[in-house]
This record gives C-alpha cells, structure tokens and sequence, in this order.
C-alpha cells in the first residue's frame, strides 16, 4: 500500500498539485480560476473517454426495451436468458463493458483532480505542512505562489460556503446532468429506479458541499457544467425538455433519440416531416 | 436494470471513496496539533493530540492531575444535525507549546481560545475571550514581563495581561499567523504569512518596522545581539538588524521550505530544513559553512543541549513511521545519531536537566538521555 501510495503521489498527484499551483500563478495568483482551468483541461483531456462512455450509456439505454422483453420471455431459464442477453449485444454492436471501463479510467484522474484541490488548498496545519512535499524544488515559481490565495468572488476556497449557494449549484447542476440522461421507463419499477438516481446524487454532493471547502464545490459545478454540454452535445437535452411522442407506435429509445436529435438540429417540423 | 445497478454500485463506491478522502472534516484532514513540551524544575506540560493539558510529574512519570481537556465550541449549522461530524465529538488541535509563569500554564487552541490554567491544580483561571472566539491559533504563546503574546490565523497579535487575561492591545497584520511570536528587549517579533516579519512595540502595540522577505514565515524568530534570525518558505534563512529591519544578510536557497526555528549557537546558525538538511550559516555574513543530512524532513524546532544542537527528522507521508534524533556538535559540525523512533514526529523538541522531551505524533512522550540518547521513559498521552 505504502508503495501504490508513493507512486501514486509521484507520478499522479504531485505533477497536478504542481501544474494547479502554476496555473494559479498565472492567474495572478487566484486560486479559484485555477481549480476552473485545470477542471476543464481535465475534462477536455478526457474528452473521448466521456464521449465513449457517454455513447455507451445511450445505447444500453436504448436497448432497455429490448433486455426488457428478453428478461420477461427468459424469466425462468437463467442460461438461455444470458445467451440472448448476449446475442442482443453481439447484434447490438455494444460492449457491457462500454460505459464501464471508461468510467473506470477516469475515475482515478477525477480522485487525483480531488486530492490535488485538497492539497493545495491545505487548510489545516497538517496539510500545509504536507504540501512541501509535493512542490518541485527546481520550479521557483513554485516556491514563490505557495500559500495560494484562497479568495475568490464572495469565497473562502477552503472553507464551506456560508451563504449556502454553492450547494445549491452542485444539487441543481447534477440534477440537471442526471436529469438529461435519464430515461422514462413504463416499468414502474425501473421508473422509482431513476427517481432514485436522479434525486439521490444531487442531495448526496448537495451535503457533501456543506462540508466541504468551497474550492472543491466549484470543481464539482464546472465538472458538472462541462458534463452539461457535452451530454447536450451527443444526446440532446433529454428528458430535461421532453419532446411530445412523435410517432404513433410505442416507439423504440433509439427512434425516439433519433427524433429527438433531429428536431433539435432542425431537419424536421412538428409533424415529422422533413423540412425543404 | 443491468445498467442501473451499475450505477447504484458506481454512486456508493463514488461516495465511500468521498468519505474515505475527505472524512467528516470540511478540509479534507482533521486538525491534530503537534504540541511541545513545556519543562519546570519538576513538571513538563504538554497538550496532548486530544486536546487535552497534561501535567507529569518528572520524577514519578505520573500525572499531577487529571488532564484540563478544553472544551470544543458548540457544533453550528449543518454540523449540528450530524453528531459523528459535530464539532462537540471532535477534540480541539493544540498546535502551540504551553508557556508557563508564575504558576499559570497557558495553551492557545485552534478554536481561537487562549486558556490560562493553575499549574499546581488544573484548575481554569481564565479564558479569553470570555464568550467568543478568535481566528484559529496554530502558534504557541510567549510570556514577556506581565504579558503574554500570541498571533491568529486572521493575522491578528494580541497582548493579554497574564494574570487576568485582560487584553492589552491588538496588532493587524496583513495576513495569517501561525509563529509564536518572540519579545526581545521590549519588542515584538513575528512573521506572517503576508511575507513580511513586524517588529511591534510590546507594551503599545504600535508597529516599529516591517520587512518584506520573499516567502512566509511559521518558524519564530531568534534574536542574539541586536540581529533576528529566522528561515522561511522562499527557502532562504534571513539575518535583519533589530533595531530598523534592514537586511544583513540573506543565505544560500535550500531546497524546500525552512519551517522549524533556527538555533544560534557560537558563530553559526543551525537552521533545518523540510529537505533533510541542518543548514550551517556563518553568523556574520550568512556563508554556507557545511550542508548536514538528517536523511529526512524536519519540521519540529530543535534544542540546544550543552554544545550540541538537537534535530529530530522525520519519514513523510506513505512510508513506514520513523523519526531520527540526532545530536550535532557545534564545534566540529558532526552529526551523531542519538535515538529513533518508530512513530513520526512532528512536535518542537524540549529539553531540560539533560533531558530532551519528545512528544509523537501518536501522542507519546519520551524522556530521552541527551548525553546518550538513552530513552529514560515514556508515557501515552492517549
């Protein structure tokens, strides 16, 4: 452990503490414009795993229908239902692992993003004390930005919001990137499912920012704005702003998305028809 | 149904990793403190990583009395509706030595409240200030004449009379303090983390001069013959005449930060670094005499025994727990190691009668032989 820790920090989370207080020195020393244009350098690096998994996600939701029927037709013979789990995956063209495994590779660049804002922002004894450590001493700038300024608009980076409006932002802006992804289910069950999701993860980071030093809320909300846009950019707004059923047949997600998409980008009227 | 219990999974495991990182603290760490021990005749005082004041007996390694825990505020906001977050189940971080005079201990904690205590009983005498509380202290406090001074974390210095804990004025500067201030010959000598060490008139408060040093500073400075000594985070050690706060001398950069206090001793000045290095300065001029390996960081204050300068490294974060204490002779300039420890250590050393008083980082005090490094005893503070 002791090891993984070490190359953890030598490889991982010092070069971004570095790079963080850097770029809060060209920032003219603030600290909060730093945490906003390492999230987003972040984000943007990353940029086709989010991509990715983000089509991956589409599609499997795309195919709940389908797994639906599978599930209920199998019910009662486990083997057959994980043969034609996989053939519909195989005729499919998606991988389960799809959406996983890119969430998997960012998720240790989002802790490490997350341990470098607590590091640099050291507010206590102990942590400041700690931050040596991870400073290259043959980058003099280093040295000469070190103690960051924690001030930035009404905030004191390392303490909580008092004025309680960044835990509003975080609960607002991931109810709003939860909201975009989720899908209306006509399985009751799976419906309490998403409720479940869509509310429980805006109210969990919510708390959290109750908490937490006010630097780490304000990577959430970019974090969640970036995702915004380019959840928008790939799938629409969603279920944020339905679109009326355009099609007089159940529809399937993928005809609906298809739809969807192309109403946004203009190529059809109201009724369906393709524009002139 | 696959996909969502996917997500279910990915949203406990996101927030166990939170909970894990960052803990019920709103910074990310719990602020512990790392006391040092303050020596009489016949007592050490240490505040203890619980927040607590212990008096032990030198002789019989016993308590004098029961430990004075300083009471925490009353958790506010949304810390009052989580009781294993409040701030009531969280003991308050002692980062300062305890100074002690006429027959008073005081502590300063990181709650912003200074509490005088009687040394013969444990008994609180006063509390300042009475209701609320200041910026966090992270420094220790000095006792000069019938004062005694402390800075905050809102770069404030106070002077309190001793006996009633009455203030006697207040000092701004432009940002935190996390030094203990030293008095010498009626002033005031503090650093900030403003970049800039005050001298402060100590009986009116009124600023004598300021000078601007190109990084912070948390270590106290030194003062011997008219000339304040002191490191900071620039990574160089400065030398500035007491009387108008012009530069005498500036040293050679070290590598990393200069956090522990330096020691004038005979015409050097021994001064730690967070680089594993005991920087040997020439006292006229600041030339780098020798460059001695403590083959680990130092971040607690050393001591003076006899000839010899006492620095204690200690391992950093992710590698096994161990400090090194090493003796330095001051008239060859040789390292001899004295004891080690496998705990970290992080405290300011003490010594007195020969003894050199360790406090850990997993709140034990050792009694250890400064001719010999032998350890005498030790206790949990637990």
């Amino acid at each position: 452990m002791t090891g993984i820790g070490q190359i953890w920090d030598l490889v991982i989370l010092s070069p971004l503490i570095n790079v963080l207080v850097i770029i809060s020195s060209v920032m003219l020393n603030n600290f909060g414009l730093a945490i906003i244009v390492l999230t987003l350098i972040i984000r943007v690096a990353t940029l086709p795993l989010t991509v990715k998994q983000l089509k991956s996600t589409r599609a499997m939701q795309a195919m709940q229908p389908k797994m639906a029927e599978i599930q209920k037709k199998y019910a009662r013979d486990r083997q057959k239902l994980a043969e034609e789990q996989m053939r519909l995956y195989k005729e499919s063209g998606i991988s389960p692992a799809g959406c996983a495994i890119p969430m998997l590779i960012q998720f240790p660049i989002w802790i490490a993003l997350f341990q470098a804002i607590v590091r640099a922002l050291a507010a206590v004894p102990e942590d400041f004390m700690n931050l040596s450590l991870h400073l290259y001493t043959s980058w003099p700038v280093v040295y000469a930005s070190v103690p960051l300024n924690p001030s930035f608009l009404w905030l004191d980076m390392a303490t909580p919001d008092k004025f309680l409006i960044l835990p509003i932002l975080v609960g607002a802006s991931m109810w709003v990137q939860q909201k975009m992804v989720t899908i209306t289910s006509t399985d009751p069950k799976q419906r309490q499912q998403n409720q479940m999701m869509l509310w429980m993860m805006p109210l969990m980071f919510a708390f959290f920012t109750l908490q937490f030093p006010s630097g780490l809320a304000l990577y959430w909300i970019v974090s969640n704005l970036f995702s915004i846009g380019i959840q928008y950019r790939i799938t629409g707004w969603g279920e944020l702003i339905p679109v009326k059923q355009v099609v007089s047949n159940t529809p399937t997600m993928d005809t609906r998305f298809t739809k969807r998409n192309e109403l946004q980008s203009g190529k059809t009227d109201s009724d369906g028809e393709k524009k002139s | 149904m696959h996909l969502k219990r996917v997500k279910i999974v990915f949203v406990a495991a996101a927030a166990l990793v939170l909970f894990s990182l960052v803990g019920c603290q709103s910074t990310g760490a719990v602020a512990r403190g790392w006391s040092g021990v303050a020596v009489t005749q016949a007592d050490v005082y240490v505040a203890t990583l619980e927040g607590k004041l212990a008096s032990i007996n030198i002789t019989t390694h016993n308590r004098n009395w029961s430990d004075y825990k300083v009471l925490a505020p009353a958790p506010s906001g949304i810390n009052a509706l989580i009781p294993s977050c409040s701030g009531s189940s969280l003991p308050v971080a002692i980062y300062g030595t305890p100074a002690t005079i006429g027959g008073l201990i005081y502590i300063a904690g990181y709650d912003g409240k200074v509490i005088a205590v009687t040394a013969s009983s444990g008994q609180e005498r006063w509390l300042y200030p009475r209701s609320e509380y200041l910026a966090p202290i992270v420094g220790g406090i000095f006792v000069s004449g019938s004062n005694i001074y402390f800075g905050t974390s809102k770069g404030e210095v106070y002077a309190l009379d001793a006996a009633t804990g009455d203030l006697k004025w207040k000092f701004q500067a432009g940002d935190k303090i996390w030094a203990t201030p030293i008095v010498d010959n009626g002033v005031v000598f503090i650093g900030s983390f403003d970049r800039n060490i005050y001298a402060i008139n100590a009986d009116t408060g009124v600023q004598k001069w300021k000078r601007a040093i190109d990084g912070t500073m948390v270590a106290s400075p030194v003062v011997k013959n008219g000339v304040v000594y002191f490191g900071a985070f620039d990574r160089y050690c400065y030398a500035i005449n007491a009387a108008d706060g012009s530069l005498k001398w500036r040293s050679a950069m070290a590598e990393n930060w200069f956090w522990a206090d330096v020691i004038v001793a005979g015409e050097n000045v021994y001064a730690p670094n967070r680089d594993g290095n005991v920087y040997v300065l020439k006292i006229t001029d600041g030339t780098l005499v020798q460059k001695i390996s403590v083959d680990a960081p130092v971040s607690s204050s050393p001591v003076m025994v006899n000839n010899s300068v006492v620095v204690i490294s200690s391992s950093v974060p992710n590698t096994p727990d161990r400090a090194v204490m090493y003796s330095i002779d001051t008239t060859t300039n040789t390292r001899r190691q004295l004891a080690e420890f496998t705990e970290k250590v992080t405290a300011p050393l003490s010594a007195g009668n020969g003894i050199i008083y360790v406090h850990t980082d997993n709140d034990v005090l050792y009694a250890v032989d400064a001719q010999n490094g032998t350890k005498l005893w030790n206790l949990s503070l637990k």
